[in-house]
C-alpha cells in the first residue's frame, strides 16, 4: 500500500486514510494502517526463512531420512492393525497349538479366553487412566483457585503476590505433563499417584491462567455495587466476584478434564499409571492387532468424555 | 450522625483531578439533611465524578485541594479500610444500567444492601439473619416486586432491575440515598415510575437524595433543588419549583 524507503521504514502515511479517520485520532490510525501494511511482507520473509533453514539443516544433518523401506513398513503396520485383537474374542482359535521349529506342540493356547483376559486388563487400564483425569484435575481446580485470584489484575492483590502467582502458573504451564510424570515418579515412585500429581501440577497452570483471565473481563459495576454498600472484601468477592465468575470456572474445568483425559493415556509410557503402560508394551513387542484395540479404546472414551462434558458445558454457561 | 447541623455534604474549594487534568474546580456545596438534589449537566460536565468522589470510588481521579465530607466523614482520612465501609454502609447508591448479579436472584441481590451491617463469613454463601431476609422482602414489597423475590435478577426487564437496585437501597437503610443517572436506559414510562418511585423512597425515609439527572422532564419528580456543573465547574444552583420548565432549561443548559 504505501511505498517504502531504501532503509525499508515506511513512507508517509498515504492521504486517504487520514480523511477517513475520525477527527479525534487521526494520527494513531494512519500509523496503525502504515505499520500494518510493512510488516506482513517482513512477517512473511521471516517465516520463510525459518522454514527454509530448518529443512536445509535438518538434511545436512541427514536427519530427513524415512528409513530404507518406509512404505513397505507402512503397509505391513496398517494390515496387521486393519485386524484389532478384540476381534479374537470372537473369531480366535479355541485351540491354537503353538509349536516348535520340530513340529513339536509347546502348549495349546485358547486365543479366546486370553483376549477377554487382555480386554479386561484393558478395560482396568481405562479405569485408572480416567481416575487419574478427574482427581488430577480436581486437585489442580484446587490449586488453580487461590493462584487465579492473585493473578487477576482487577482484584488488585498485593503486587508482590500478584507477580508471584503469575510466575508459578506461568512454571506450571509451560511444563508438559509427562515431564512432571517423570518429575513424580522419580519421587513418589511408579503407580496411578505420581500421574494424578502431574496431571495437576499442569492443569493447575493453566485452568489458574483461565480462571484469571474470566475474572479479568467480568463485568465491573455489579463488583462496585457490591463494594458500594460498605462489604468487606470477602463478601465483595463471595457476592459480587464469585457468583458471576462460577459456570465460567466450572465450565473450563471440564474443558480441562477432557484434555486430561486424552493427556493421562500417554502417562503409563513413564511409569505413571493408566494406559500408557500398555501402549508402550504393544508397541515394543510389535503386536500391532493390540495396538489398535488400545487406540480404538482410547478414542471411544475420549469422544465419549468429549461429548458428555460439552453437553453439560453448554447447560451451564 | 448530628449531619443535620453541618449538612449531609459540605464540599469546600472541593478539586478533583486525574493526573494533571483536573475534573473538578473548586466546588463548594452544601446539602442538608432530608433535601432532594439534582445534579445537571452536559456528559463529562463532572456529575459522575462528582458522585463517585462522595463515597470514595474512581481509582483514576482524587481530589488534590479542598475539602470533602459527607455524613460527618471527612473523605480524606477515610480512603480507605474500615473507616470507608462504615462510610459506604450509610450511603446507599442506586446507578445506571447493570449492576446487579444477573445470576442470583432478586432477593439475594436486595440483601446486599445488608452487607454494610453484617460481615460474619456466612454472608459469603448468602446466608443472611432472619431479619435481614424480612427485611429485604419488605423492601420488594414496597418496591412493588413482592412476587418476583425468586425470580432470577436477569430474567427481569430494565424498569423492574431498577426498582430492585432501589429495593436493595431501600434495605440498605442508608440516610443518604445517590442515584447516578438511574433511569438511563429505561422508556419514557418507566423511567417515570422509577423516578417518581425513587423520590417517595427517599421523602418516606427522611433520606437525603443526590440524583445525577440528564432528562429535564424528569426533574420536578426527583428533586426539590438542581445544581448544573459545566466544565467541572458548578454554574446554577436553583430551586426547582420556582421555576417553570422553561425557564429551568435555560438555567441549567
Amino acid at each position: 500500500m504505501s511505498t517504502q524507503t531504501p532503509d525499508g521504514a515506511a513512507a508517509p502515511a498515504p492521504d486517504f486514510t487520514a480523511l477517513a479517520a475520525p477527527r479525534s485520532a487521526p494520527h494513531s490510525a494512519t500509523r496503525w494502517r502504515t505499520r500494518r501494511w510493512s510488516a506482513l511482507p517482513a512477517l512473511l520473509m521471516a517465516c520463510g526463512l525459518l522454514v527454509l533453514a530448518s529443512l536445509w539443516t535438518l538434511a545436512a544433518e541427514d536427519e530427513l531420512s524415512l528409513g530404507r523401506k518406509p512404505w513397505q513398513n507402512l503397509g505391513k503396520t496398517l494390515t496387521e492393525m486393519s485386524e484389532p485383537s478384540f476381534l479374537r474374542v470372537w473369531f480366535g482359535h479355541p485351540n491354537l497349538q503353538v509349536r516348535d521349529a520340530d513340529g513339536q506342540v509347546l502348549r495349546v493356547e485358547d486365543q479366546r479366553a486370553t483376549e477377554v483376559r487382555y480386554l479386561q486388563g484393558v478395560g482396568r487400564a481405562l479405569w485408572t487412566t480416567l481416575r487419574i483425569a478427574t482427581l488430577g484435575t480436581v486437585l489442580a481446580a484446587l490449586i488453580a483457585l487461590p493462584l487465579g485470584l492473585l493473578a487477576a489484575r482487577n482484584l488488585q492483590a498485593p503486587r508482590a503476590f500478584a507477580w508471584g502467582a503469575k510466575g508459578v502458573l506461568d512454571a506450571l504451564r509451560s511444563i508438559h505433563t509427562l515431564v512432571f510424570g517423570l518429575f513424580f515418579v522419580g519421587i513418589v515412585g511408579l503407580g496411578a499417584t505420581a500421574g494424578i500429581l502431574a496431571v495437576a501440577a499442569h492443569s493447575a497452570g493453566t485452568l489458574g491462567k483461565l480462571l484469571a483471565e474470566a475474572i479479568e473481563s467480568l463485568d465491573m459495576q455489579p463488583v462496585d455495587a457490591v463494594r458500594a454498600t460498605g462489604a468487606t472484601p470477602g463478601q465483595v468477592f463471595f457476592l459480587g466476584v464469585w457468583p458471576a465468575v462460577l459456570p465460567q470456572f466450572v465450565s473450563q474445568v471440564l474443558y480441562v478434564w477432557e484434555f486430561n483425559i486424552r493427556d493421562s493415556t500417554i502417562l503409563g509410557l513413564v511409569g505413571a499409571g493408566g494406559l500408557g503402560l500398555l501402549l508402550s508394551e504393544a508397541m515394543s513387542l510389535f503386536q500391532w492387532g493390540r495396538l489398535a484395540t488400545l487406540l480404538l479404546a482410547i478414542v471411544l472414551m475420549v469422544t465419549t468424555f468429549d461429548a458428555l462434558s460439552r453437553a453439560v458445558r453448554r447447560r451451564i454457561v | 450522625m448530628n449531619s443535620a447541623l453541618c449538612g449531609v455534604i459540605e464540599a469546600r474549594g472541593l478539586q478533583v483531578s486525574a493526573g494533571a487534568k483536573v475534573l473538578l474546580h473548586e466546588v463548594g456545596l452544601s446539602i442538608a439533611a432530608g433535601e432532594r438534589v439534582a445534579l445537571v449537566g452536559h456528559n463529562g460536565a463532572g456529575k459522575s465524578t462528582l458522585l463517585r468522589t462522595l463515597t470514595g470510588f474512581g481509582a483514576a481521579y482524587r481530589v488534590t485541594r479542598g475539602s470533602l465530607r459527607v455524613l460527618d466523614t471527612d473523605l480524606a482520612q477515610a480512603r480507605q479500610g474500615t473507616a470507608l465501609r462504615r462510610l459506604r454502609s450509610h450511603v446507599a447508591q442506586v446507578h445506571q444500567g447493570l449492576h446487579l448479579m444477573g445470576r442470583l436472584s432478586v432477593l439475594d441481590n436486595v440483601l446486599i444492601g445488608g452487607a454494610g451491617r453484617h460481615h460474619s463469613v456466612w454472608t459469603w454463601l448468602r446466608r443472611w439473619p432472619a431479619a435481614e431476609q424480612r427485611a429485604a422482602q419488605a423492601a420488594l414489597v414496597r418496591v412493588g416486586l413482592g412476587d418476583a423475590a425468586h425470580r432470577r435478577t436477569d430474567t427481569l426487564s430494565g424498569g423492574e432491575r431498577q426498582k430492585v437496585a432501589i429495593a436493595r437501597a431501600l434495605h440498605q437503610g442508608a440516610p443518604l440515598l445517590l442515584a447516578d443517572e438511574p433511569t438511563a436506559s429505561l422508556d419514557a414510562d418507566a423511567a417515570d415510575a422509577v423516578a417518581s418511585l425513587l423520590a417517595a423512597v427517599a421523602a418516606e425515609r427522611r433520606a437525603t437524595l443526590v440524583c445525577v439527572v440528564h432528562d429535564l422532564d424528569l426533574l420536578p419528580r426527583l428533586a426539590e433543588r438542581a445544581i448544573a456543573l459545566r466544565r467541572g465547574v458548578v454554574v446554577a444552583d436553583v430551586a426547582v419549583d420556582a421555576h417553570t420548565p422553561a425557564q429551568l432549561r435555560g438555567l441549567l443548559k
